[in-house]
């Protein structure tokens, strides 16, 4: 036999190795085991813990694995609404952990899906990248393997500050990728800013608060490539010109994209360009999205 | 030092963990977690799977005094996987489609061919099945499997050998298709 699919020694055949990749992306980090500490009382009333362990223990532990826990016995099911008078953690363990903050209202969709109303909530995630979803509402929020603050006021705008990792915001043709060290916001309608990192300066941030492109260009650092970049989808042909010119003089583009090809563009047209500028911004790849 | 915190034998964690020694159980789950994962991925869309692993677990913990042999704790957990995976059982064509968003990488057609290998995987016998997701999905080597499935290492390269052949099969057959 073919020692490689043995013990990974010798030469490996084309399809082994295709197989090791592809299959590989089913692969996930284990996640924790929270056990819980079985009742002393099962051990000194068989016949209670006959009930407990035969019908009343594994029917709340189904239960419970199904939804969103609070402590220790609060589940939160789908349909189920949380009004957080005091700051809340829900979690679950396919997905992580979330911060609920006082005066939040948060709606339970399903297990790896939550709308947030109004408030704030602060995620910490283990699980893949894609699986954990956040509507707001105007937008929603996509987990791409991340820690993130996300906020949303009585009339429907909000923010996103991602801490770790990715969030996709928006979906389809406007979208903002957020990564660590950025934040994005949305207005009721669900227009959505780029990226912009916290480290900015104060002009560019509100340059790209008000749409001033000609401001934006003149003031954008090496760093604030990845904000550029994410501006094309929202600008006219005279802007998206603009934009490349500058952005093209801080990370010069593959060849294959012209300052012609701004003219008819389409989010394909500068897909080359995300690795220099991902480089040049300073920030990790986007995590692979898992559904 | 709880003596769950030198290397044990599965008997001896077992019985640790009767008495109450939940990290004595955490390492059961550490030590065989991705063999249930493999037989839960064997049988449901790869999201599901996920969520099922800390189930069977949490069903092990429970009835763990009825386990009659503790040594034999790998089988009996796995037995709670494939009973579990069989309540949860959805539609092939679900499941496919499930394991395609999930797979979802740089294109379409990377996560449509994962999905479709994963798919033919989960045709082939349960002997070939556990071993090629253990091997492809897991990452473990021969040696590793037979030393988690209790299998000696001539079964282990037959599995590996004919589950790979069938599998070749299979995808040749999709391909066409």
């Amino acid at each position: 036999m073919n020692d490689y699919l043995w013990d990974r020694s010798g030469e490996a055949d084309e399809e082994t190795r295709e197989l090791e990749r592809l299959l590989g992306a089913f692969r996930s980090p284990l996640p924790a085991f929270r056990a819980r500490r079985p009742s002393r009382v099962l051990f000194l009333l068989p016949l209670a813990a006959m009930v407990l362990l035969g019908i009343a223990l594994p029917a709340f532990i189904a239960y419970r694995a199904a939804g969103w826990r609070a402590g220790v016995l609060a589940v939160y099911r789908p349909g189920d609404v949380i009004r957080a008078r005091a700051p809340l953690r829900i979690e679950t363990p396919s997905i992580g952990v979330v911060d609920v903050g006082a005066g939040t209202t948060l709606r339970i969709v399903d297990k790896r899906r939550l709308a947030l109303d109004v408030g704030t909530i602060h995620a910490r995630t283990t699980s893949l990248p894609g699986l954990f979803i956040v509507d707001t509402p105007s937008t929603h929020a996509t987990d791409l393997g991340c820690e993130y603050v996300l906020g949303v006021t009585k009339d429907g705008s909000g923010s996103l500050r991602v801490t770790a990792g990715w969030v996709e915001l928006g979906d389809g043709f406007v979208q903002s990728l957020v990564p660590r060290g950025a934040s994005a916001s949305f207005d009721a309608a669900g227009r959505l800013t780029p990226p912009v990192f916290d480290d900015a300066s104060p002009a560019f941030k509100e340059a790209v608060r008000r749409h001033d492109i000609a401001r934006v260009a003149a003031l954008a650092r090496l760093r604030d490539a990845l904000t550029l970049l994410n501006l094309f989808s929202r600008a006219s042909e005279e802007e998206r010109l603009m934009i490349y010119d500058r952005l093209a003089a801080l990370v010069p583009p593959p060849p294959s994209i012209t300052r012609e090809s701004m003219r008819w563009w389409t989010p394909r047209v500068t897909d080359a360009w995300w690795p220099p500028v991902l480089r040049a911004s300073g920030v990790d790849a986007i995590k692979k999205k898992k559904k | 030092m709880r003596l769950s915190e030198v290397a044990l034998s599965d008997a001896e964690l077992v019985l640790a963990a009767r008495r109450g020694d939940v990290p004595a159980f955490e390492q059961l789950y550490a030590r065989h977690a991705p063999l249930v994962r493999s037989i839960l991925l064997g049988r449901l869309a790869a999201a599901d799977a996920d969520d099922a692993l800390q189930e069977v677990f949490m069903t092990a913990l429970t009835k763990l005094q009825s386990l009659r042999e503790p040594a034999a704790f790998v089988g009996w957990v796995a037995r709670i996987a494939r009973n579990r995976a069989e309540d949860l059982r959805r539609g092939a064509a679900e499941t496919m489609q499930l394991d395609r968003d999930y797979a979802a990488q740089a294109t379409q057609q990377e996560s449509a061919e994962a999905a479709r290998a994963l798919a033919a995987i989960r045709e082939l016998p349960e002997a070939y099945r556990q071993t090629l997701m253990l091997r492809f999905v897991e990452g473990m080597t021969g040696p590793e499997i037979a030393a988690r499935t209790g299998l000696t290492h001539g079964s282990v390269r037959v599995n590996l050998h004919r589950g790979m052949q069938l599998l070749r099969s299979a995808l040749d057959r999709s391909r066409v298709a």
